[in-house]
């Protein structure tokens, strides 16, 4: 397969350019990135890292990231482009790119020198790193975080328990939110913190996810040593950070997620195909249909705004509202499109897998609720729901 | 077009659309709306019948961006299409035409040159005999009138895609300007408006209601963006389509956190959701669309041997 070429610095100088070339690259080389179907989530996580490791030996994953971290340039909207193109051909987005769309834009902006030397390994397929924010007492409440990070001289000491991890246990890596300031500080004794999971002391456990597989983890920090210069920013100042994420994470993941819903639905149309004569599901995969449409034409907006250097602020929260509500869609006509077949049949494990994911899209990344809470406070300026009265 | 230019010709629309005049032809053309429809058409056509929306007026603007886009010189009323995409049809061989369809405003006379679709072509038509009739239900009190008439052919002014695509962003951008209204009347009465000793939009049930109506809204907006770019015909559809569910949908929320005041003729609601549904049945109503897409993605599954097609179907790009 061919190795980085000069042609492809010029393609992160065009967006158009680049997703036709890519296209065609992929075309091409389809069969030999194909690879069979995982057997275990570890499988699953290896297939993403193959395929990220093929893209980025080829060196089209390499667009959309600056040269510090091994990128030849262009930003989010080649990223964007990268994501539909791979689903356009068939392939999944990589569990990985998540952690990267999510940890990549912060590290360069809160942390150059972490990223310089870290980062290249998980945009080259080579590690798989996982996001560990939520606590067993800080899910919604981010800001409740227990676990402690201690600073002690050149070393930060930590303490307490991460769970509901995606992919953690599976992760050589954990970007992880710890809390530098007093119990009682909320959002400002906060520290976001890179720990490698093969450090003493850290232990994980898999959970298994209500469609079978073990999707997350739970971690337990005891007195785990970790190097300051792992901090992604400064002490006290990690919700800057969190929040900084936020944007990548409800507006980049929504791009992704909508190319691969793309796939999907159109996977749908050809398995309900022989149901396709029922109005009823033609109204129903065509509402999906435009609710995806809908979730697009949205996060194509949010991505030229952060490729053109601007900060989005709560309004990414009707991104985050749209994508769930097409997925949980796309996923209720796989259900009721062939009813049986999905309650019983194997042939439906796939689509029975993406319905209960499809429930946690509106949990994870900030519960639908928070949405609505964010766009209620902050867009509509509405009386907050902590005004007195009864 | 900076973004300064840009608030400028909102402040300009506003003004031209102001108190719903009888025919905005003179004011739009006067401070050179026309000019933008050449240099920006998406934002010209977006700003326009955002605003038009959001000020509930009732006015031909729609006549008179058919006449900008066409380059005529004048504007022409056009004879509108309230279901399907033809308000009319040859009589017989003779040559003659009669049309059937909607006016946005009454007044035609005896005779009148009218634009209307007929058989895939945008038709401009000289009336000689003219029926007109007040709407009803949902569109009584409107400007628009229901319209028949016969006349002969005056010239084929293209196929009526190109034009229809047009008018149907048009249609989902006044959508969306009334449901941008409907969010903020509620907003404002719910921040004010006190029960159990505190306004009733601190509560969380009407927060969420007030939300989901944002959201759709902003939805509907970004897909009617995104269809301006894509240029297809159906992606037109879709977003008119999208902007009278989201219309419909903020509609149901506002009508519920506004409460029985809500429902009166003493408020703004009751005549911003009349609006809304009228423009949803002009050009063909969102609710039989939505069956229609889905059949059409089953029928584009069944032609092709890859999903490659349905793929190419999404609309925009990064």
């Amino acid at each position: 397969m061919a190795t980085v070429t000069p042609a492809m610095a010029s393609l992160a100088a065009d967006v158009d350019e680049y997703r036709i070339a890519l296209r065609a690259w992929l075309g091409e080389h389809r069969a030999e990135l194909t690879q069979p179907p995982a057997a275990t989530r570890a499988q699953h996580i290896a297939n993403g890292l193959a395929l990220t490791n093929a893209l980025w030996r080829a060196g089209w994953k390499r667009v959309g990231w600056p040269p510090s971290v091994g990128g030849v340039g262009g930003g989010p909207r080649h990223r964007a482009t990268y994501y539909d193109e791979l689903c356009r051909a068939g392939f999944e987005v990589p569990d990985t790119d998540l952690s990267i769309e999510v940890i990549g834009p912060a590290m360069l902006h809160f942390a150059p020198e972490v990223a310089q030397e870290y980062l290249p390994g998980l945009l080259a397929g080579e590690e798989a790193w996982a996001q560990a924010f939520s606590e067993p007492e800080a899910g919604s409440d981010l800001a409740a975080l227990r676990t402690r990070g201690v600073l002690t001289g050149d070393t930060v000491v930590v303490d307490g328990q991460k769970v509901w991890t995606s992919h953690g246990h599976l992760a050589s890596r954990l970007l992880t939110l710890v809390r530098t300031g007093s119990t009682e500080s909320r959002h400002r004794g906060l520290a976001a913190l890179l720990i490698d999971t093969d450090t003493p002391g850290l232990t994980r456990n898999p959970l298994i996810f209500a469609g079978g597989v073990d999707e997350m983890c739970e971690t337990f920090f005891d007195g785990v040593r970790v190097p300051a210069d792992r901090m992604i920013g400064v002490p006290d100042r990690g919700w800057d950070v969190a929040m900084y994420m936020l944007q990548y994470e409800r507006s980049m993941y929504a791009a992704q997620r909508q190319a691969w819903l793309g796939h999907r639905l159109r996977q749908l149309v050809a398995y309900l195909d022989r149901a396709g004569s029922d109005n009823a599901t033609a109204a129903a995969i065509g509402a999906a249909w435009l609710q995806l449409q809908t979730v697009r034409a949205r996060v194509i907006e949010s991505v030229r705004r952060l490729d053109a250097g601007e900060v989005i602020g709560p309004e990414a929260s009707a991104d985050k509202i749209l994508l769930a509500r097409a997925e949980q869609s796309i996923f209720e006509v796989a259900r009721h499109g062939e009813r049986c077949r999905f309650i019983f049949d194997e042939s439906a494990a796939d689509w029975r897998a993406g319905w209960w994911y499809s429930r946690a899209t509106s949990i994870f990344g900030g519960a639908g609720e928070i949405q609505r809470s964010i766009v209620a406070d902050r867009v509509l300026r509405l009386p907050r729901d902590t005004e007195g009265g009864r | 077009m900076d973004d300064k230019l840009k608030a400028l010709v909102r402040d300009s629309l506003q003004q031209a659309l102001a108190g719903s005049p009888k025919d905005v032809g003179a004011a739009l053309d006067e401070f050179g709306w026309r000019e933008f429809v050449d240099t920006d058409e998406a934002f010209a056509f977006t700003a326009l019948f955002e605003e038009q929306g959001y000020l509930a007026a009732d006015t031909n603007a729609l006549d008179v961006a058919v006449s900008a886009v066409l380059r005529l010189d004048g504007n022409f009323p056009a004879i509108w299409p309230l279901g399907g995409s033809s308000s009319g049809g040859e009589i017989g061989g003779s040559g003659e035409l009669f049309v059937d369809g909607v006016g946005l405003r009454g007044g035609f006379g005896a005779c009148a040159t009218v634009l209307a679709p007929v058989g895939g072509r945008l038709r401009m038509l000289s009336l000689s005999s003219i029926e007109e009739a007040t709407l009803g239900g949902m569109a009584s009190g409107s400007a628009g009138v229901h319209v028949r008439g016969w006349g002969t052919h005056i010239a084929d002014l293209g196929p009526w895609p190109a034009v229809e695509r047009r008018s149907l962003l048009a249609i989902a951008s006044e959508l969306v300007g009334v449901t941008h209204r409907i969010v903020d009347v509620a907003t404002a009465q719910v921040s004010t408006r006190r029960q159990f000793g505190r306004p009733i939009g601190a509560n969380q049930s009407v927060r969420f209601r007030l939300a989901e109506a944002y959201v759709e809204m902003v939805g509907a907006r970004a897909l009617i963006a995104a269809a301006w770019e894509d240029g297809s015909p159906a992606s037109a559809r879709w977003a008119k389509t999208v902007a009278g569910t989201a219309h419909d949908a903020a509609a149901k929320h506002a009508m519920q956190v506004c409460g029985a005041i809500g429902l009166s003729e003493e408020h703004p609601l009751p005549g911003l959701v009349r609006r809304g549904l009228v423009l949803d049945a002009l050009l063909g109503s969102g609710w039989p669309e939505i069956a229609r897409v889905g059949r059409d993605l089953f029928a584009a599954q069944r032609d092709s041997d890859t999903t490659a097609e349905l793929a190419a179907a999404a609309v925009g790009r990064f």
